[in-house]
């Protein structure tokens, strides 16, 4: 028996993009912390240029997603959170660039 | 205009805003012409260049930049590419004392074999330390202390040390630029940031 997941298969491979990743605010975020060990939200802020509202919401959906974790570390007596991305969250963005990539190359010049 | 989009290229991107702030530039700028003004004034006032060049650069790292641009910690191929950097500066600060009190000891004459070695040395470390850090300015860094010292062995006085000094003050006004620049650019974001607290309280 065909599930829905056969079919969605058979009708686009975009169909299967993780849609948690794929919003350009998150993909952003994503790409600067897959480049770097872990960075804290200002960090963020200033290499995706996201507004700390934003930053703050797209953070969220990918904590929930459980593709990045937030480290709590002390600086002298001040507490500070250092964010990181999680191997689940390697291995997704992983996957998504390879779909893509998968993508992008079988489309007709 | 957008971005290249690759890897790479938003890590080399990462490293630049980390270092945006000028601060590399104004310590090497500091260190140069502290020593450069040294052999034409002598004054052991110079020295004081030298001696609060790296805890300029502490402080200002601690207290300019991370309020403004936040931390951030690079993976295993950046550490060592940063460590590589290290031991070829050090290294390459050893070799200039021992060779300094070689020539002394030794008295060996300006413009000598050794000297055409230093220079090329001089290029090469800065060139070798600029590959390693993406940090394409100091291509032109060392090129202008390698003239300069060619300038100062060959050549002599008056303009070998006057290019010294001039090799020395060129990272320096950079390094000023960028910093005011990096100010004007980057204020210190409002208190309501989630650093203190913690995100997830936050978001």
């Amino acid at each position: 028996m065909e599930t829905a997941r056969d079919s969605d298969d058979q009708r686009h491979p975009l169909i299967n993009i993780d849609r948690v990743i794929h919003a350009p605010a998150r993909l952003m975020v994503l790409t600067s912390l897959y480049v770097v060990q872990s960075a804290d939200f200002l960090f963020l802020m200033r290499s995706t240029g996201l507004t700390w509202g934003n930053l703050s919401t797209h953070l969220s959906k990918l904590e929930e997603a459980g593709y990045i974790a937030l480290e709590k570390k002390f600086k002298g007596k001040k507490p500070h959170t250092m964010i990181r991305l999680t191997r689940s969250g390697r291995a997704a963005f992983r996957e998504y660039k390879q779909s893509m990539q998968q993508v992008l190359n079988d489309l007709p010049n | 205009m957008t971005r290249k989009l690759s890897l790479k290229e938003a890590e080399r991107q990462a490293w630049a805003l980390h270092l945006r702030d000028g601060l590399w530039d104004i310590l090497l700028g500091m260190l140069l012409l502290g020593t450069a003004i040294r052999t034409v004034a002598d004054n052991l006032w110079w020295y004081l260049l030298l001696v609060v060049a790296v805890p300029i650069y502490l402080a200002g790292r601690r207290f300019i930049t991370i309020p403004r641009m936040g931390r951030v910690e690079f993976g295993l191929p950046r550490k060592r590419k940063q460590r590589k950097t290290m031991v070829v500066l050090g290294a390459a600060v050893l070799a200039t004392l021992v060779l300094w009190g070689l020539a002394v000891s030794w008295k060996v004459p300006s413009g000598s074999v050794g000297s055409t070695m230093l220079v090329v040395a001089t290029i090469v470390v800065l060139g070798a330390t600029a590959y390693w850090s993406d940090l394409k300015r100091l291509y032109v860094y060392g090129l202008l202390l390698g003239g300069a010292i060619a300038l100062t062995e060959f050549v002599g006085e008056p303009i070998g040390p006057i290019a010294f000094c001039v090799s020395g003050a060129v990272p320096l006004l950079v390094g000023f630029v960028m910093l005011i620049r990096f100010l004007v650019e980057y204020p210190i974001p409002p208190e309501e940031l989630p650093d203190q607290e913690g995100l997830s309280g936050n978001c």
